[in-house]
């Protein structure tokens, strides 16, 4: 019968369909998850906020450092100054960066616990550079992976088989002390398809701690601007 | 109406015994494929329905629906042309229009059924 005989051949080209899906699902997960237009244009728009607010810290560094070494001209005639200047310089260094402080916050371990050979940090480094930048989005005050703080030009990557971090060597566990309001810290990186979800969905354990006394500790390089100068 | 569906769980449930694995730069040509290959399997049910199913047409519509629509996403990543976008809004307006008269036969279906 010419009708059933149709939906045979439906039926042959359905296997194939039902094929190409499941193939189409696996690259998918193999990419990393889903990650909806929506979310990406979302994240776009954080990073360029947070390239904003670089530049104006990064401003606002040179401006002090040029109060410092404006006050350091006044320092022998001024007594007054001098105390002024040192609150400024401590102020100037804790959010610079050369400080340890200490302050409520998170602690994220990022492990991979089957010894299989496969690093899912190697395969998708950026995901840790994703996470500083949720974390910064969140108010994050200070953060440090593995002991290395972050700072305006930390950088977080791949380089051979480890992940660099201001220049120094890091395989995992990574862990990240982040200072800041706890409970927005904590609900920015568990939002559905968040970070943490687009970490666990590439083999990555995640675990969350909160700690009422956290320590972070001082950047331990020194910055030294070559060709940027401040503009009088 | 089963049968087709039948087909659908059995190569799911090959795709996953199966191990053919696509790699991961081919996933936006295999979907526009995929969708390709869903607006020929809607056609063919609603040929089926209007009793105009020509074995022909539909096995050579699918493989050519399937791989023009591959290789012209693939030829516009080369040259810098979404072409995919194309082959999505053709097949997905024509998948909308298939399924639309497909429900209005099985709706027809339905009230002679219960007419009589």
């Amino acid at each position: 019968m010419n009708k059933s005989k149709g939906r045979v051949e439906i039926a042959m080209i359905c296997i194939i369909i039902g094929i190409m899906i499941v193939m189409q699902t696996k690259s998918i997960n193999n990419l990393g998850g889903l990650v909806t237009t929506q979310r990406a244009d979302q994240m776009l728009i954080e990073l360029n906020q947070m390239k904003r607010e670089n530049d104006r810290l990064q401003n606002n560094v040179i401006t002090l450092e040029n109060d410092i070494s404006f006050f350091e001209n006044e320092a022998s005639s001024n007594n007054a100054v001098v105390e002024k200047m040192l609150r400024d310089v401590d102020a100037a260094k804790d959010q610079a960066g050369f400080t340890d402080l200490e302050g409520p916050g998170i602690i994220i371990t990022l492990d991979y616990k089957d010894s299989d050979g496969y690093d899912p940090f190697q395969a998708n480094s950026v995901l840790l550079l994703f996470l500083v930048n949720e974390l910064n989005a969140a108010g994050a005050e200070a953060i440090s992976i593995n002991g290395e703080r972050i700072i305006n030009s930390s950088e977080i990557r791949l380089a051979g088989s480890h992940i660099n971090i201001n220049g120094k060597k890091n395989s995992y566990p990574y862990t990240f002390n982040v200072i800041g309001n706890t409970s927005t810290l904590k609900s920015a990186v568990n939002m559905r398809d968040g970070i943490l979800d687009i970490m666990e969905s590439n083999y990555i354990n995640v675990e969350v701690e909160e700690s009422e006394k956290i320590t972070v500790f001082k950047y331990n390089g020194t910055i030294n601007f070559k060709y940027a100068k401040p503009i009088k | 109406m089963l049968i087709p569906l039948l087909g659908l769980i059995i190569g799911v449930m090959l795709g996953f015994v199966l191990p053919i694995d696509l790699p991961t730069s081919y996933t936006s040509y295999m979907s526009v494929a995929l969708l390709a290959a869903l607006d020929s399997v809607f056609g063919g049910v609603r040929a089926d329905l209007e009793h105009k199913f020509d074995s022909h047409i539909f096995i050579s519509g699918f493989f050519g629906n399937t791989l023009i629509a591959a290789f012209l996403a693939y030829l516009g990543d080369r040259l810098g042309i979404p072409l995919y976008y194309a082959a999505i809004f053709t097949f997905g307006t024509r998948l909308f229009q298939n399924f639309a008269i497909i429900r209005r036969i099985a709706l027809n279906k339905l009230q002679e059924k219960y007419k009589h």
